[in-house]
């Protein structure tokens, strides 16, 4: 029963990857403003340089963090769970889902490996080979912090995943979901360090981000790897990363047995 | 006597537009709220990057919040006016366009009636926020000329913005895809006009000042604001992104002519 389970999951993810695939212009314009963004981004380090910056980073620091901040944006995607939810409460297909072997959950993990992997085998990697063309960085990376990195990143993704299950059960209680989404975006946006690094703002910014899960999914893993946190910190990046795993799930567990209760039917 | 009218028509089907907008009142304020929220992030992360580091390439903070605020508010006019047309292909696609040609109404008159009125709102919320900002911290900027500039800018940049969304209802009687040239043009590009232009080399500023002159939107404008050199550019040009979006806006009309006139109808 379970192998069966899987391989249905198998199917549906080879499923994503390959609907994610089908609208060639869509991956185009997306691999495009990708690519401007980040162009953007190194135009603006190379001024901060050129201005003297506070901060004790050289450009190709700030050149590889943008990378990295570019790839892990392709490999986590947002609202991937909430979309999925919203969608199907809002045509009343979660009638039929909830009744189905295979939980809703399971569905839409699956819809969220399937879009990491198109994120990141599309995206990710044409992204990278391209900017190797143009850029050329030097950085002590050691095996060691790779593997943190990889270690620190995984976790990363379930703290994602896990903010993202919240939002779709929110989405149970108030039936548009975009308003929540944009909240969520907002909070990324700012404290996440995915388009600026948070050592860059002021220290009470970053003292706040302390405090929220969103920090976990970019900056940490990022400076792991680029040699930011030392590697006697790297023990207390793990255990909050843990802590925030723990606290989320509790949260999500507790959401999905209340909110169940409120599944709201549109008939017809 | 026949604009007077279709000016008329307009302006009832914006105003029913609003109406319907605000049936669902709490959906309205909760989007108007998190789309601040969203604006405020991106905004902020960036206001207080350039406040770390002093200055970016001889910009200072209050300066780029200016060109900030220039651009969205001409990009949330855009949005208010042509946020229909990002469809138009649908209606190519699904023969409701046969319907349109029909009326005695111009068809993108038609789509313009059905506005946007949140996305103009959140904006106009934000912008009123940061300039009252700006005013009290920068007293002596706002000059007559300076107030005569920048609403030029604004309007001229919403013009320029509107362009692009009239070329891809163009394009799209050729491609049937109305967002593919918007999307690439408005929003992969949008990273790159929150900074000041000269901190980009050579290429994307001949880009921006002459392939789509986004530059007119918020940058030349700016250089007059704050009495920057302006590279050998007359002032006067640098001011002139109203002349620039009608041109613009005009040959993108024709070029929807023309496609109208090729039109052959899928209606189903």
């Amino acid at each position: 029963m379970l192998l069966r389970r899987l391989d249905c999951l198998a199917y549906w993810i080879k499923l994503v990857v390959k609907t994610s695939m089908i609208y060639n212009k869509r991956v185009l314009l997306q691999i495009i403003r990708t690519l401007v963004g980040f162009a953007a981004m190194v135009f603006v380090w190379k001024a901060l340089i050129a201005n003297g910056i506070r901060v004790d980073v050289t450009l190709d620091t700030l050149i590889l963090y943008s990378v990295l901040s570019t790839v892990i944006s392709c490999l986590v995607q947002t609202n991937a769970i909430s979309g999925f939810f919203q969608s199907e409460l809002i045509s009343g297909n979660i009638a039929v889902r909830l009744t189905r072997p295979v939980s809703m959950e399971a569905m839409a993990i699956a819809n969220v490996i399937g879009y990491s992997i198109n994120g990141l085998m599309v995206y990710g990697l044409t992204f990278v080979v391209a900017v190797s063309f143009f850029i050329r960085v030097s950085l002590d990376i050691t095996f060691l912090s790779v593997l943190a990195f990889l270690g620190c990143l995984f976790m990363s993704c379930v703290v994602f995943m896990l903010i993202d299950f919240i939002c779709a059960y929110i989405c149970f209680c108030i039936h548009k979901g975009s308003t929540i989404e944009h909240l969520i975006e907002a909070i990324f946006m700012a404290f996440s360090g995915q388009v600026i690094p948070l050592f860059l703002l002021p220290e009470w910014f970053g003292n706040i981000s302390m405090f929220l899960p969103v920090r976990m999914v970019y900056e940490e893993p990022i400076s792991i790897l680029l040699g930011i946190t030392p590697q006697e910190q790297w023990g207390g990046v793990f255990l909050r990363e843990a802590v925030w795993i723990v606290v989320l799930l509790a949260v999500t567990l507790v959401m999905k047995s209340v909110t169940r209760r409120k599944v709201f039917v549109q008939g017809g | 006597m026949k604009i007077f009218h279709n000016i008329s028509v307009l302006f009832s089907m914006m105003k029913l537009s609003i109406k319907s907008a605000l049936i669902y009142r709490v959906s309205f304020v909760m989007d108007i709220i998190t789309s601040i929220m969203m604006f405020t992030s991106e905004f902020f992360v960036v206001y207080l990057m350039v406040d770390e580091m002093n200055e970016i390439n001889g910009w200072t903070k209050e300066q780029i919040a200016v060109m900030y605020v220039i651009t969205i508010l001409a990009g949330a006019i855009e949005v208010f006016f042509t946020d229909q047309m990002r469809n138009f292909s649908n209606k190519i696609l699904w023969g409701n366009l046969d319907l349109d040609l029909v009326r005695p109404f111009h068809p993108l008159l038609r789509t313009m009636g059905d506005v946007s009125f949140s996305a103009l709102l959140n904006v106009v919320i934000f912008s009123a926020v940061i300039i009252t900002y700006i005013t009290i911290t920068v007293p002596w900027l706002w000059t007559f000329r300076n107030i005569v500039v920048f609403v030029i800018s604004v309007i001229g940049g919403s013009l320029i913005f509107s362009s692009i969304t009239i070329f891809s209802c163009a394009i799209s009687f050729w491609t049937f895809d109305s967002q593919f040239f918007y999307r690439l043009v408005k929003q992969g590009t949008r990273q790159l006009l929150w900074y000041p232009m000269d901190i980009y080399n050579k290429i994307i500023r001949l880009v921006l000042t002459f392939v789509y002159p986004l530059a007119f939107v918020s940058y030349y404008p700016s250089l007059v604001i704050f009495d920057k050199d302006t590279h050998g550019v007359p002032a006067a040009f640098c001011c002139s992104s109203i002349f620039i979006g009608l041109v613009l806006c005009s040959l993108a009309v024709g070029l929807w002519h023309i496609g109208v006139k090729k039109y052959e109808g899928s209606g189903c």
